[in-house]
Formats: C-alpha cells, sequence, structure tokens
C-alpha cells in the first residue's frame, strides 16, 4: 500500500469501513458513552408531554368552537316587527270598496266611454311571452335549480300568473332548488404509485458483512435476532460513470441517499371544484327584519390553491376560489297604486301600472320597478295599497382568499389524509337577483312584474369565515394526487353591510381536486 | 426469550412503547457511533451527533415504510443529522482557508491507534483530516456521492468539493504512509 491511486484509496476506505466486527471492541472506543441514551430518554419523554398538551389543546378547542357554535345557534331572531309574511297562508284580500261598480258591465255608461277611448297603451314595460309564461308555470310544477352562471341578463324576466279568483289559497310555497350534479365518483385507482426511488436501500454498516454467498448473514450475532432473516434485496447494478462499489456492500444508489423520505415536498399547488349548500343565519340587531322567508341554495366553486409545507405535519395553504352566496326567498311588496299613471294595453285587455319601489332583500334594499296590470272589471281607488308576494332568487358571487393550516399524520402508502382549518376573506364581486312574481292580495291584479334598478345596498364589500375541514387524498405519483375535502364554513362577519339585522353566512360541502407537487 | 425483530421494535416505538425505543436505540447504537466517528474529530463531537441523529430518528420514525432495511435508513438519517451538525458549526470552510499539508504533520502519530483492524485505522485518520475535507471523502469515497450532490448536500459549489477531495486523498495518503512505515 505504498503507492496507490484515487480508486484504490477509496476501494480501500469502503472495504475498511465496512469490515467492522460485530461486537463492540474491548476498549470500548466505538461505544457511545452512556449518557447519550438518558439525554435521548429525557427528550424523548418531554416531546411525549407536549405532544399530550398539543392533542389537549386541540380537544378544548374543538370543544369551545362547537359551544359557541351551539351558543350561535340557540340565539333566536326575534325581530321588533311582526313576522315576514308567510306566503303558504291565506293573505287577507281586499274587499272592493261599496262605491266601486261591482260589475263593470252594470255601468253602461262607463263601458261606452271605454270603448271610445282613444288610449295611447304604448309599449307595456314588460312584455311577457308565450314562452316565458310556460316557463313559469312550468317551474311552478317542478324544483328549479337556478344556478346562476353569470351568463342570464337579469332583465326582470318574470312569470305571469293568470289569478282570477284572487288569493290562490292552494298556492304551494317555493321550494328549494334540488342540489346540483353529483360529483362523478372516481374510477378505480391505479396500484400505489412505484417507489420512484431505486429498488434496494440496503445499506450496510461496518460490521454487518453481506458477501454474496454466505448464509445467514452475520448481522445476525450482533443482533441476536431469532427467526429467518429478512431477505435482503440485491443492490442494482451501478448506474453509469458511478465507480463500481463491492458487491457485498450492497452499498444504496446515489438518489436514495440525496433525497431520501422525500414524501414531504414543500411547496404544492391544485384545482378544485366544489358543491356548497350555503345559507345564512340572521341575527337581530335592531328593529327590522329581513323580508320573507329564506332558505338557502347549492352553489358550484372553483378554485386554485397553493401552499408550502413548512415542517412534516405542517402546511400553510392559500389560494383563490370563485364562490358565491345563493338565497331564495319569498318576499312581500307594497304596491301603491296611482290611477293617473295607468295606461291601457289594448293587446292585454289590461290597466298598466308602473311605480319604482325599495325592497329589502338578503344583501340590503334593492331598486326595483313594478309593473301590475288591474283589470277593466276590476276599478281601484287612487293610492290604493296592495301586497304583492315575489319570489326572489339572490345570488352574490365572491373571489374567496382562504388560509388554512393543515395537518397532516405520518403517510404510509398512497392514501393520505390532512385535517384543516383557517379563515376565507371574501371580496364581494357582483350580485344578481331575479324575481318572480308570485300573486297579489287583491282581486284584478293581474301580469305582475318587477325588474332590478339598482344593486343590494347593504352588500358588504368583504367578509370573513371560520373554516373547518379536512382532506383524504390519493397519491398517484410522488408529483401528483387526487383529493376530496369535506368543509364546512362559518360567517364571521356580516354579509349586510350596516343593515339593521347581521346576517352570517353559513357554508357545507365537499371538494374534488387535483394537487401537483413541485418540490 | 426472542429477540423482537426491527418492524416489532419500530412499531413499538411508533406507539410510543419506552422499552422499543430503547432497544432501538441499543441494537443500533455501537454501528451508528462508528458512523459519526468517521465524520467528527472526536468521540465528543461524535457523541453529539449521535445523539442529534437519534433524536432525528425517533422524530422520523413513522416515516419509516418498512422498505429496505432499518439499519440502512437509520443510517441515512444519522449521516443527515451529523451533516447538520457539521454544517452549524460553520464546518465547510472553502478550500483556500484550510491549512496546507505539511510533512511534519504527518509525521504525527495518531492518537488512540493500535492495530485493531482497518476499520478503527481509518477512523483515527479520518478524525485526524480537517472537517471539510474529512465530510467530502466520506460522503464521496465511502457513501458513494457525486460531487454535483455533495455540494447540494453541503452548500458549496462543485469546485469545492472536488478540491477538497483532492486534497483529502493526498493528506490521507500522506498519513497512511506514515502508519505503514511506523509499523
Amino acid at each position: 500500500m505504498n503507492s496507490f491511486n484515487d480508486n484504490e484509496l477509496d476501494r480501500w476506505l469502503r472495504q475498511s469501513a465496512g469490515q467492522g466486527p460485530e461486537q463492540p471492541a474491548p476498549d470500548g472506543w466505538d461505544t457511545p458513552p452512556e449518557d447519550v441514551w438518558e439525554q435521548l430518554r429525557a427528550g424523548l419523554d418531554q416531546r411525549r408531554k407536549r405532544r399530550r398538551l398539543f392533542w389537549a389543546a386541540w380537544f378544548f378547542a374543538v370543544i369551545g368552537l362547537a359551544g359557541i357554535a351551539w351558543y350561535a345557534g340557540s340565539t333566536a331572531f326575534t325581530p321588533s316587527r311582526p313576522q315576514p309574511f308567510r306566503a303558504e297562508e291565506n293573505i287577507p284580500q281586499i274587499k272592493d270598496s261599496p262605491n266601486t261598480p261591482s260589475s263593470f258591465g252594470e255601468n253602461k255608461k262607463l263601458q261606452h266611454h271605454f270603448k271610445d277611448a282613444k288610449i295611447e297603451t304604448g309599449r307595456p314595460s314588460l312584455t311577457i311571452s308565450e314562452g316565458v309564461e310556460n316557463d313559469v308555470l312550468a317551474a311552478q310544477k317542478e324544483i328549479t335549480p337556478p344556478v346562476i352562471n353569470g351568463r342570464d341578463r337579469l332583465s326582470g324576466v318574470l312569470g305571469v300568473l293568470s289569478d282570477n279568483s284572487g288569493p290562490a289559497a292552494g298556492a304551494k310555497a317555493y321550494v328549494a332548488p334540488a342540489p346540483g350534479p353529483d360529483i362523478a365518483p372516481m374510477k378505480s385507482l391505479p396500484t400505489p404509485f412505484p417507489d420512484e426511488r431505486p429498488a434496494s436501500t440496503v445499506m450496510s454498516a461496518p460490521g454487518h458483512s453481506r458477501i454474496s454467498g454466505t448464509g445467514m448473514s452475520n448481522a445476525q450475532t450482533a443482533r441476536t435476532a431469532v427467526g429467518a432473516p429478512v431477505p435482503l434485496p440485491v443492490a442494482p447494478a451501478p448506474l453509469p460513470g458511478k465507480p463500481a462499489y463491492a458487491p457485498f456492500l450492497n452499498l444504496p444508489p446515489v438518489s436514495a441517499l440525496i433525497r431520501p423520505q422525500k414524501d414531504h415536498p414543500s411547496v404544492y399547488s391544485g384545482l378544485a371544484t366544489g358543491v356548497f349548500f350555503t345559507t345564512r343565519k340572521l341575527k337581530h340587531t335592531g328593529t327590522d327584519a329581513p323580508n320573507g322567508q329564506e332558505s338557502g341554495g347549492w352553489i358550484w366553486q372553483q378554485g386554485l390553491s397553493l401552499g408550502w409545507k413548512f415542517h412534516r405535519r405542517w402546511a400553510i395553504e392559500s389560494g383563490l376560489q370563485r364562490t358565491a352566496i345563493h338565497l331564495q326567498a319569498e318576499r312581500q311588496l307594497q304596491f301603491r297604486y296611482r290611477l293617473h299613471q295607468e295606461q291601457f294595453d289594448q293587446q292585454r285587455f289590461l290597466y298598466q301600472n308602473t311605480a319604482n319601489d325599495v325592497m329589502e332583500t338578503s344583501f340590503g334594499a334593492v331598486e326595483m320597478r313594478m309593473d301590475v296590470g288591474r283589470e277593466p272589471s276590476r276599478p281601484i281607488n287612487d293610492l290604493a295599497v296592495f301586497r304583492v308576494v315575489l319570489r326572489t332568487d339572490e345570488q352574490a358571487r365572491y373571489w374567496r382568499v382562504p388560509l388554512t393550516l393543515r395537518w397532516s399524520p405520518a403517510a404510509r402508502g398512497p392514501w393520505q389524509w390532512n385535517l384543516a382549518g383557517g379563515i376565507g376573506l371574501n371580496f364581494s364581486d357582483g350580485y344578481e337577483l331575479r324575481m318572480a312574481a308570485a300573486r297579489a292580495n287583491r282581486p284584478g291584479i293581474r301580469g305582475i312584474s318587477a325588474r332590478l334598478s339598482g344593486n343590494a345596498n347593504g352588500l358588504a364589500p368583504m367578509t370573513t369565515d371560520l373554516q373547518f375541514g379536512g382532506q383524504l387524498a390519493y397519491r398517484l405519483s410522488r408529483r401528483c394526487a387526487l383529493s376530496l375535502s369535506p368543509e364546512f364554513r362559518y360567517g364571521l362577519s356580516p354579509m349586510y353591510r350596516s343593515g339593521p339585522f347581521r346576517s352570517l353566512a353559513v357554508s357545507g360541502g365537499v371538494q374534488a381536486g387535483l394537487f401537483l407537487y413541485f418540490k | 426469550m426472542h429477540e423482537p425483530t426491527d418492524i416489532q421494535l419500530v412499531q413499538g416505538a411508533q406507539r410510543g412503547d419506552a422499552r422499543c425505543e430503547e432497544a432501538l436505540y441499543r441494537r443500533f447504537s455501537v454501528p451508528m457511533f462508528r458512523v459519526c466517528l468517521r465524520y467528527a474529530a472526536n468521540r465528543d463531537e461524535a457523541r453529539d451527533m449521535l445523539q442529534e441523529g437519534f433524536m432525528r430518528v425517533f422524530a422520523d420514525l413513522g416515516d419509516y415504510r418498512g422498505e429496505g432495511s432499518l439499519e440502512g435508513w437509520i443510517r441515512r438519517v444519522v449521516i443527515r443529522a451529523a451533516l447538520r451538525w457539521l454544517r452549524k458549526r460553520r464546518a465547510f470552510e472553502p478550500a483556500d482557508l484550510l491549512p496546507e499539508i505539511s510533512g511534519d504533520e504527518a509525521d504525527d502519530p495518531a492518537d488512540n491507534w493500535n492495530e485493531t483492524g482497518d476499520l478503527r485505522l481509518v477512523t483515527t485518520l479520518l478524525q485526524q483530516l480537517p472537517p471539510g475535507y474529512r465530510t467530502v471523502l466520506n460522503l464521496y469515497a465511502i457513501e458513494g456521492h457525486s460531487h454535483e450532490e455533495i455540494a447540494a448536500l453541503l452548500g458549496i459549489s462543485v469546485g469545492t468539493s472536488r478540491s477538497q477531495l483532492s486534497k483529502a486523498r493526498a493528506m490521507l495518503k500522506k498519513m497512511l504512509k506514515h502508519e505503514l512505515i511506523q509499523r
């Protein structure tokens, strides 16, 4: 060994490092001091204690949040003014004034005057096409999922209900729309992704000879393991350009050493789409109540997320989601009839009257333009006020920025799961209102229509919510995973900016997504 | 009473069984200490590396999937812990800051050296190298890393890795020659 080249030196180093005895040296040069284990023991005990405290904190936090949610839910909303009128109840019918002729036909003078009148009917405020009317009638019979996709213009498309008998005693209550289409079930997934590390990860410590051809590995004498030895994989062929290793050392491939256990990539991104059922919780703070009985609705949500796994168990995630709050209700509006404003429509044989009004909705007051038609046979007093029931379908769209903290346990196999919690910031991005007139509590009023002429004035530009959920993921490969994430959101700030009552959005749903891991 | 297998010890330690944790330590402490001795300059440093390494082993035991031998997995964790320990102490200085090898230094006999096996000789000789040389030589010659991988692991340049390896070999050859002459 007086002179040897670099390769020979390396080989000698490897052989020497791998030829240590199984038992420690008698003089103890290779035996670690005993205090190492004592300090390890103390560290492990401390870690166990920290883990117990951590789970205890989680437990009490969940209990506390559940208690808050229960308390919030148990708080009853008691508006100071009478409850909104329920559509399924009969609204009182306004009888004709005793001074009004009971039958138009009895007054021949009026009939003659009407016949010869040259009244400019002009163009009605809304032309109801037969197709629309059929659609409305069909909608009454079926459950209509009014998913607002943004393409429909709020042009006051409404239905006309022929109601010759006054209040419809048998009117049905508005039914919440059907849920959206089910998320397509995943097809049978491929077998767990193959381990991208080379097959052999056996690494021999000095003293454990792996000379091929020997029977029992002499590692057994050091471990004194009883039972058949676990068959060890054979080292792969050396990579091109790499030094040829002695086979008995079975050194692991380079990639396994450089990036072992790379199952915790630090940055990931994902796309998800989901369906949520959302409604709102009302908290009375003033003297007014929201107009109408509300029910929630199903909405679709799409989003992009970006996450950073800063710890083996913890990750922080954010992103951008497109979401909406979707609420349906039946609301009442009082219409003040002004005789001097009415115009006769010869085609429909109705007197048309128009008025602007303001209606209180889920997201504040909205300005609207009401058009009603009056049957000529049913005269009405000037400034007469009657109630109109409207079915409203409101949607407030948001851009949502979630801030989520995820905790995941040790990952084994392709299936992984985690728990998540955090807050979401919702920035308002549009409001839409659809209305369909139901009926009026006065005989002879027909052709009720309404158009939105403004936006909801109380829509808060930003709201926040608290979110809880989890995620179940299936790793298709090291870089890709499919996920299913149930989630529950509870509003922390009201949707209604400065209204007389607080309205908090409450949602629950599930998202399906695809995640990509970058490093 | 039969000894538990590696998998049984791992499962017990994952559940937090203190006896399994100690058995796991006892089973692999000697081989891992030998590894640490090659990366350290003395027993004290090796002890610190071993302690940090096993703390890491117990913390990451959930990541062990049973693929490959447990000893190999523990060895990788311990080596990473040793490298972190060295990085914390800024051991990987640029090559030009390290002392040049002189013939007089090569003549100094290693401490605690005797003829008991090449392992001890290798360990003793490696401990005499500067930390940067020692680490690069360990990673290249014994563990089989490439210079690019060593550079990524240690946060140095590829050129520094090559330079330190070359100087480490030269220094080791001189020390080895001196030992052989003394024999």
